[in-house]
């Protein structure tokens, strides 16, 4: 297993590179000088020459391409152009906030998707089928901040059953972190069950007609066993696969949840450097995303083995 | 007493608003440790017959008239989850593709475990102590070490080793193979034969075996049952209907069979193909390509109480009203 | 008895379908009705601030109600409506065009430069798109130009992988082979036979596109990078409600009761032509 995961990781190297490459040049094609827009437009010539020094700026771009990889390798994402401070201590701080909103939203959306999918398919063309079929269009017609914005006026603003202000809680407080995170994730899984649930549907409607639930229906099997044990675990590959894809659209869902109900996480750090044209920090950010996705990918990969025992490490 | 009896069944498709006769009006029995062959072209209604029986019918197909009794329990009066305590415990299965007939994502053992639990209620720990001892019964080498494999890890005949393992694993009084060896090599074949031979003999099963090989009726079987459009248009011992084949049909297929003592050169294959079913004609199903059709054929379905229904039953017009016999 | 088995049930088989796109099309015809005729049907000029009809509740004249500075919210949305579903359509149909051409070229050439593009492709795929369409705004500069080439490099990648694989797959079709034979140029073969073939396809993934194409403006209207204000925006529509939600929670619902209303009827059209054309789809 762990030479699988070693294997695995070699694999990444080339796309994360490419990634890291996209991120150093996004930075830098930005139009206007960083200087001018840090400084202001009155800065002195002199003025300006020195921050180009102390950015670097002021280097041939291989020069600085070559020294922004040999940071990032010493595990190195740069200083803010505007605080100074270390761009990875700013990353490390919210991410926690942002994983255990997606991990969160991922298992609200999986819990919820998966046996909407499983009644729809069962009942298939039936009333529930159709019901699902209209509540998951429904679904997926939500954009993110949309869905937010309404279940924060009502849940929190009419029922008050949430505060209002969800920022983060520290992690001393389980259940104030718990009351926090329970709206936003709901409402990343929300939007991510009518997805989960087509899946599921349309897989379990492929896995019913198979051999080997023929098979299992002649042993005498009960009906529910074949549909929740025999048939779903075969479903479950096709979930998890659509895990893996669906996280990067996650991702994008939670900056608009961050905004909404006012979490710390990495959208709003991306917001906020891109308001102070924070190009430092954007470019870590950048990778953070880049880092995160990957990590997913390879984990979703894992998780398939689990599942699917015909993947062999 | 006989294991399976089946009396006048009739399984039909409703197909927009339409409805077609899959099986007609077909009637046999099987005795305890006795084989039926049921052979027939493919699309003629064996697999039809065999998921009748089992009551796995397609949601557009249902048993319409006749009765099935399995050690007299009328199984067309049973209801669907009083099936499930039927099927895997009375009557065992084996299909005719291995490599998909197994769930992937479950180890062999669990699926071999299953029925024992559900039907003879033992314990996990002992479905596994019995599982370990069918997968030896069917002579799955090392089979304790496999009993955590997962079917991929399995070669095909392997792989229908672990089916039949789970189709007896209850002791069932009936085993229904569905061309059971009809997708492995030549070699294989032989030996899960051979296997379900003995298995049938030990545990005094009735099988009823599909196929279109007429070599392993001749092996396996002590009946044979010859299907045509969905009639049963024949039914003799084994060396009754090899020696004397009196449909017109069972006289094509047989002379369609190489044969030791024959020149190839008399090999003949019957002209034109099965009806569909949206298009059967209303008489006798295989007029349209018997050398024998009268005018008779073409109005009424010859009538399916010909002859003795145990010795040798036929189904044809020739054999009513003293028509000619051509031997 | 033996009945006749007419082609007719095959009709029916599209119903569920069939329903869907009809209300899908129902529902956008109204929609683009609104947006096309907003300046005559709007009662208010959505740009008019009135100091002294701030907050005004639902009435005969402020059907909707008005804002912070006094405008009408019902005239503001049919005007949001018009930027929403241009830059929807502009950006899904600029990401079509280059989608479906580069993908069709570099499928049907292959070789080194299909690798390329495709791992190019890939990488774009991989990162998060809403992400991506901040950034690339952000960097562009606001404008309604600027949001409709962001989103359409959000898109870009769908279509060309849908237009590249239809070509490999095409590539290989023997009356591809006897086109190239008879010595058809590569563009004549393109346009005449690759582009018809992939067309229904790119169509399903257009529709179900536009959908995401108006969560991905609304989305960035609400976070500040829509179109540069005093145009009423959807999404910027929401956003100013937001900011009033705990005293006047109206102003958020109805923008985002019509962002809705876009995406149910998009996603209505998407989903029946999905199914309409996929041959397993049983009722």
């Amino acid at each position: 297993m762990l030479r699988f995961v070693g294997q695995r990781l070699l694999t990444l190297i080339p796309t994360l590179f490419a990634v890291l490459t996209l991120a150093f040049v996004l930075v830098r094609i930005v139009p206007g000088d960083p200087a001018l827009i840090i400084l202001g437009d009155q800065a002195t010539p002199e003025a300006i020459a020195k921050f180009h020094e102390q950015t670097g700026l002021s280097k041939p771009i291989w020069q600085q391409y070559l020294a922004f990889l040999t940071q990032l390798i010493q595990g190195d994402l740069g200083v803010s152009m505007i605080s100074n401070r270390p761009v990875l201590t700013s990353v490390l701080e919210v991410l926690p906030y942002t994983l255990e909103l997606s991990l969160a939203g991922v298992f609200v959306g999986v819990a919820l998707g998966v046996p909407l999918g499983v009644v729809a398919a069962r009942s298939n063309g039936g009333w529930v089928d159709w019901f699902v079929r209209i509540f998951t269009l429904g679904g997926l017609s939500f954009p993110a901040f949309v869905s937010a914005v309404l279940m924060l006026l009502v849940f929190s603003v009419m029922l008050g059953w949430f505060p209002v202000i969800a920022s983060g809680k520290p992690i001393t407080d389980p259940w104030g972190r718990f009351m926090s995170l329970a709206l936003p994730a709901t409402n990343l899984g929300f939007v991510m069950m009518a997805y989960v649930a087509r899946v599921t549907r349309g897989g379990m409607m492929n896995v019913l007609r198979s051999d080997y639930i023929r098979t299992a229906r002649a042993k005498g099997v009960p009906a529910s066993r074949i549909v929740w044990k025999h048939a779903l675990r075969n479903v479950l590959l096709a979930v998890v696969t659509f895990t893996g894809l669906y996280f990067s659209v996650l991702i994008g869902n939670s900056v608009l949840t961050e905004i909404v109900f006012n979490r710390p996480g990495l959208g709003k750090l991306v917001i906020g450097a891109l308001e102070r044209r924070d190009y430092t920090l954007l470019q870590g950010l950048v990778v953070a995303y880049a880092v995160l996705v990957v990590v997913v990918n390879a984990l979703t990969d894992l998780c398939y083995r689990f599942v699917d025992p015909r993947v062999k490490a | 007493m006989s294991v399976l009896v089946v009396d006048d069944l009739r399984t039909s498709l409703q197909i927009n608003g339409g409805e077609y006769h899959a099986v007609r009006e077909i009637s046999f029995s099987i005795e305890e440790g006795e084989t039926l062959a049921v052979v027939g072209e493919s699309g003629c209604g064996k697999s039809m017959l065999a998921m009748s029986i089992m009551r796995l019918l397609p949601s557009v197909a249902s048993i319409t008239a006749g009765r099935i009794l399995l050690d007299s329990l009328p199984i067309e009066a049973v209801s669907e989850t009083g099936m499930e305590r039927v099927r895997g415990a009375k009557i065992g299965m084996v299909f005719q593709e291995p490599m998909t007939a197994l769930n992937p994502v479950l180890t062999v053992g669990e699926q071999i475990s299953e029925p024992l639990r559900d039907h003879l209620g033992l314990s996990r720990r002992e479905a596994r102590k019995a599982a370990i001892g069918l997968m030896e019964k069917v002579r799955i080498p090392s089979a304790a070490s496999r009993y955590s494999s997962y079917p991929h890890e399995f070669s095909g005949g392997m792989r229908q080793r672990v089916v039949i393992a789970l189709a007896i694993a209850c002791h069932p009084r009936l085993l229904i193979a569905d061309e059971p060896t009809t997708a492995l090599d030549v070699t294989v074949q032989r030996q899960i034969l051979d296997l379900l031979d003995v298995l049938r003999t030990e545990g005094k099963m009735g099988m009823l075996l599909i196929t279109h090989n007429l070599g392993i009726v001749a092996g396996h079987a002590d009946r044979v049952a010859v299907m045509y459009g969905g009639d049963l248009v024949e039914s003799a011992t084994v060396t009754d209907l090899f020696r004397n084949p009196a449909h017109p049909y069972s006289r094509a297929l047989l002379a369609s069979l190489p044969r030791v003592d024959r020149d190839l050169s008399e090999l003949a294959s019957i002209p034109g193909r099965v009806p569909t079913l949206v298009n059967m004609p209303d008489g006798c199903r295989f007029m349209d390509r018997c050398p024998h059709a009268m005018e008779k054929c073409n109005s009424m379905p010859p009538p399916a109480d010909v002859g003795d229904a145990n010795l040798h039953m036929v189904r044809c017009w020739l054999y009513v009203q003293g028509g000619e016999h051509a031997a | 008895m033996s009945a006749v088995v007419t082609p007719r049930h095959r009709v029916a088989r599209l119903a569920p379908g069939r329903i869907a796109i009809v209300a899908g099309v129902a529902i956008m015809a109204v929609v683009i009705f609104a947006a096309v005729f907003a300046p005559i049907i709007a009662p208010h000029d959505p740009y008019a601030q009135s100091m002294l009809a701030r907050f005004r509740p639902v009435s005969a004249e402020y059907w909707l109600g008005t804002d912070q500075f006094g405008r009408d919210t019902f005239s503001r949305i049919l005007y949001g409506l018009q930027i929403t579903l241009w830059t929807a359509f502009a950006s899904t149909a600029l990401a079509m065009v280059c989608g479906t051409a580069i993908g069709i070229l570099s499928g049907y050439h292959g070789g080194r430069v299909d690798r390329w593009v495709s791992a190019a492709n890939d990488l774009l795929m991989s990162f998060p798109q809403m992400v991506a369409g901040i950034i690339i705004v952000a960097l562009l500069g606001p404008g309604i130009t600027n949001l409709i080439i962001a989103i359409a490099i959000t898109a870009f990648p769908a279509f060309y992988r849908m237009a590249r694989s239809a070509a490999l797959a095409l590539r290989e079709r023997d009356y591809i082979d006897a086109c190239r034979v008879l010595g058809y140029s590569d563009i004549r073969i393109i346009v005449r036979h690759l582009l018809p073939e992939t067309l229904d396809d790119i169509i399903i993934v257009a529709t179900l596109w536009l959908a995401t194409a108006v969560r991905t403006e609304s989305s960035l209207a609400f976070i500040g990078l829509g179109a540069p204000p005093p145009a009423a925006t959807l999404g910027g529509l929401v956003r100013d409600g937001f900011d009033n939600l705990l005293d006047y929670p109206g102003l958020a619902i109805w923008p985002s009761l019509a962002i809705l209303i876009v995406m149910i009827g998009l996603n209505l059209v998407g989903d029946g032509l999905r199914d309409a054309n996929d041959p397993r789809a049983t009722a």
